[in-house]
């Protein structure tokens, strides 16, 4: 039983430890395909239409 | 944000505003605050758990080849990486191309340069602009992978090059690209190199808690030095050993 809580632990950490360990592992690196829904105030309609154009991506929230 | 939008815009650069908010918030506080900027919604918030967006703002530089150069502040931005990330970029984004344009955009849009070019090709002499602007782009490409070349970063020469022969096809233009796969391959110790360089990237500081690790990190660094002398393998290993003696007598 303890080991299987153990390893119950370790699958857990794995998955919520590896997005924090791997934080900087998108630098210099294609980015993968981005889904992003609900464009305004751009024709852009999908994030391929940004094709050959530098993006700054900015995170915002109203708060 | 909006003023990067107009000081970079015709150069290349294109902002877009992220939230994983719900719309009705989202668009009253765009419509209150007078904001102009595109932005669409990371449903769920995949987007910033990729770059682990912790707090807000936060924002990421894809350059125009698609590859991510930077994260962090906004405010932190430093105008050089904007400059090098528009090396080669589109003046108009796809979705400002003419109705005519319509075949090229979508052979671009999907980065098949065959059929881009050859959509430019046929471009009536109205959308010069357009066609040089996809010359002009692929011609920056191969100028990339052949100035990596030439500063002797055969990881990155190895994988553009790579790639712009299968985006190129059939194309003429990818008996250059193949060419310069081929430089890289014959270069001598390209495998070593390649693997030291994508080692020394991959070497975060950061993340170095311990003393033993940090001096683990810099015995693999003075082993890369020594064996690898006058290559970009050395540099980097170089830079990132000066970066190391600056963290080491920090960590426990």
């Amino acid at each position: 039983m303890r080991k299987l809580t153990a390893l119950l632990l370790l699958g857990l950490c794995a998955l919520l430890c590896a997005p924090a360990l791997s934080a900087q592992a998108f630098l210099n690196a294609p980015l993968p395909k981005v889904e992003l829904d609900g464009y305004a105030q751009t024709k852009a309609a999908k994030f391929e239409d940004y094709q050959g154009r530098a993006v700054l991506i900015e995170f915002f929230a109203h708060w | 944000m909006n003023e990067l939008q107009e000081k970079y815009g015709a150069k290349g650069l294109s902002v877009l505003a992220v939230t994983s908010e719900a719309k009705s918030e989202t668009e009253k506080w765009v419509a209150e605050k007078g904001a102009h900027y595109a932005y669409a919604y990371d449903k769920g918030g995949a987007l910033a758990r990729y770059f682990g967006v912790s707090g807000i703002p936060a924002a990421a530089l894809v350059n125009a080849q698609g590859v991510v150069v930077w994260r962090g502040h906004p405010g932190a931005l430093p105008s050089a990486q904007i400059e090098s990330a528009l090396v080669g970029a589109l003046s108009k984004p796809l979705f400002e191309w003419p109705k005519s344009a319509d075949a090229a955009r979508g052979a671009f849009g999907k980065r098949d340069f065959a059929g881009a070019l050859a959509a430019a090709d046929k471009l009536a002499p109205a959308d010069k602009e357009i066609a040089d602007a996809i010359r002009g782009y692929v011609d920056a490409q191969i100028q990339l992978a052949a100035s990596a070349l030439e500063q002797g970063n055969l990881l990155l020469a190895r994988d553009l090059s790579a790639r712009l022969t299968k985006e190129l096809g059939k194309h003429a233009l990818a008996a250059r690209t193949k060419e310069l796969s081929e430089q890289v391959a014959k270069t001598a110790n390209a495998a070593e190199i390649i693997a030291a360089i994508e080692a020394v990237q991959k070497l975060e500081l950061g993340k170095l808690k311990k003393k033993k690790e940090g001096e683990k990190a810099l015995d693999e660094l003075k082993r890369i030095v020594k064996e690898l002398p006058d290559t970009y393998a050395e540099k980097v290993a170089r830079a990132k050993m000066d970066d190391l003696a600056r963290i080491l007598p920090g960590l426990k």
